[in-house]
């Protein structure tokens, strides 16, 4: 392994990447997240699941996992989240959530998100230049997603462009985002306001 | 007793609380695992090089089998809503009950530090029945140079006998597989698992108990740094991408799936990676299974292995059970400074 560090050890981290793989295929490739948002996603671990069924068909089920590690956290999940908030203040460290699943539908109907697409706007996110870019506000999920990104398809950032059926996708993004809603109801009381605040929330009126 | 291997004669298996072993071999490298595994008829070598073991029903952890003692140490501390309890009296017994169990049995032992930075890292020893999980986790974690095993003293213990059922109700869990973990101990018994994952995932949680409180976040992220020496960290569950990702080839890999962030810095709690083979296919894992880089291969598979993989999985008739421990040469660069380097002496 040409590229792996001897010592197993590095400096403090300048930028933090939440990775889901939502196969409801309703979140953007990437996106901004405040420091709030950061700990709600956190806290939240998301990415959704295939699973299939006697029949053959196939379910999309979310999958929660707090702080991305459920079966391995002896304590309490705001003191991991807490001291995670900490660092990230003390080392103003960027963070970011990166769907890399699916996109233009769910799955089964959309496509997984092109490999090069994610790994350039990681790319992008480390080396600085998606900073330059114009951002705008996810209507369901409240985080900023770019609107252009040099080399990227410019439908893949809006992913309610890359669905057949706009209003499906409208249903779907809600759906998601209360989940979102529902799991969270346990951190709640043990979480700053702010965080409370970071939760997704539709910003549309319903078609 | 038989003993060989280069070990701390003064902090042997007896410390523990071991009697009449038939044999215990201590700190084998890597060609002698092998040899050992072969012998005993419980793995095989795979085109490739990679040591290849069936774990039985047993394709992943058994969360659900998990129970942590809850005392005086843990009774506040612990996040019971998310772990099973265990009493102390009933880990007694079981520790007892694994010591009957081991005795007249070979075991593997391994001193292993989990966690790279000097300041955070538990010295780890890790008893199995298996030569192959001796193998596995002597691959995952991070091992001493060969005078620091001359006085090991372990902090942690590991005893992982897969060949152990639980009755439940002797030690009040909820089947006949068990891991359970005693944090005022520091000792951890797996039992009636092959899986080998539990055992590298049990130090994981034992530093996700202690380090905490030294003010240090662990973390299930893999991490990789910049020529500039900017660090990255990619958190997410099973199949987002992590290693995928981590895996860049203009950035180096500080590792997989475990970090710590302190005052110093991030660092890796494993010396290696691994990822689960079953059932491994293009389109479950486009990703992973792709060969973007060099450094992604090392975790995953040769493609001989993953044309077997894949085979495995689709035509099948029955769910099948094997996982593989992939041990490719390119691997062992994630090792510790220092470390033996076997790269010559083990190749297949």
């Amino acid at each position: 392994m040409p590229r792996a560090s001897r010592t197993g050890r590095a400096g403090h981290p300048k930028n933090i990447i939440f990775l889901t793989a939502d196969a409801f295929g309703v979140m953007p490739p990437i996106a901004k997240l405040t420091p709030a948002q950061a700990m709600y996603h956190f806290l939240s671990g998301y990415t959704a699941k295939v699973a299939g069924t006697e029949k053959g068909l196939v379910g999309v089920q979310p999958e929660f996992s707090t702080c991305f590690a459920a079966p391995f956290l002896p304590r309490p999940p705001a003191e991991y989240g807490n001291l995670l908030r900490e660092y990230i203040s003390k080392h103003k460290v960027d963070c970011w959530l990166v769907n890399s699943g699916w996109t233009g539908g769910i799955y089964g109907v959309g496509r997984r998100m092109p490999i090069k697409a994610t790994r350039a706007l990681v790319t992008g996110a480390l080396d600085g230049s998606l900073r330059g870019v114009s951002f705008r506000t996810d209507p369901y999920f409240g985080f900023a997603v770019p609107t252009s990104v040099p080399g990227i398809e410019p439908h893949l950032l809006y992913p309610m462009k890359t669905w057949k059926d706009k209003a499906v996708f409208d249903q779907t993004a809600r759906k998601l985002v209360r989940m979102f809603q529902e799991n969270f109801v346990k951190y709640e009381k043990h979480v700053d306001a702010d965080v409370r605040s970071a939760a997704p929330e539709v910003r549309i009126a319903a078609e | 007793m038989q003993e060989t291997g280069l070990r701390n004669s003064a902090y042997g298996a007896d410390r523990f609380g071991f009697k009449d072993l038939s044999a215990i071999h201590w700190n084998l490298t890597a060609p002698s695992l092998y040899q050992h595994a072969i012998a005993a008829g419980e793995a095989s070598v795979v085109e490739g090089g990679a040591l290849c073991a069936e774990t039985g029903v047993h394709t992943g952890r058994s969360p659900k089998d998990k129970h942590t003692v809850v005392d005086a140490l843990t009774k506040d501390t612990v996040w019971w809503d998310g772990n099973r309890k265990i009493t102390p009296e009933n880990f007694q017994r079981l520790y007892d009950d694994f010591i009957a169990h081991a005795r007249g049995k070979t075991l593997y032992a391994q001193d292993l530090y989990g966690g790279a930075d000097p300041n955070y890292r538990i010295k780890t020893r890790v008893f199995t029945e298996l030569a192959w999980h001796s193998l596995f986790i002597r691959q995952l974690l991070i091992r001493p140079v060969a005078p620091e095993l001359e006085d090991f003293v372990p902090e942690l213990t590991i005893v992982d006998l897969p060949s152990f059922k639980a009755d439940p109700k002797r030690y009040g869990v909820r089947s006949d597989t068990i891991i359970a973990i005693d944090f005022s101990k520091k000792i951890i018994l797996i039992g009636n698992s092959s899986y080998a994952g539990e055992m590298k995932k049990s130090v994981f949680t034992t530093l996700n108990f202690y380090l905490p409180a030294q003010g240090v976040m662990p973390m299930h992220c893999s991490a990789n740094v910049g020529r500039d020496g900017d660090v990255a960290l990619f958190f997410g569950l099973s199949g987002t991408g992590k290693t995928t990702l981590s895996a860049d080839p203009n950035r180096t890999l500080i590792g997989d799936d475990e970090h710590g962030w302190g005052s110093e810095g991030v660092f890796n709690f494993e010396g290696g990676c691994y990822a689960k083979c079953i059932k491994m296919s293009e389109e479950a894992e486009p990703k992973s299974t792709r060969p973007p880089t060099a450094s992604a291969r090392c975790s995953k598979t040769s493609p001989s292995i993953r044309r077997r993989a894949s085979r495995t999985s689709t035509t099948s008739p029955r769910p099948r059970t094997r996982a593989r421990l992939i041990r490719s040469i390119s691997c062992r660069a994630l090792r510790a400074p220092g470390a033996p380097d076997t790269r010559r002496t083990s190749s297949f």
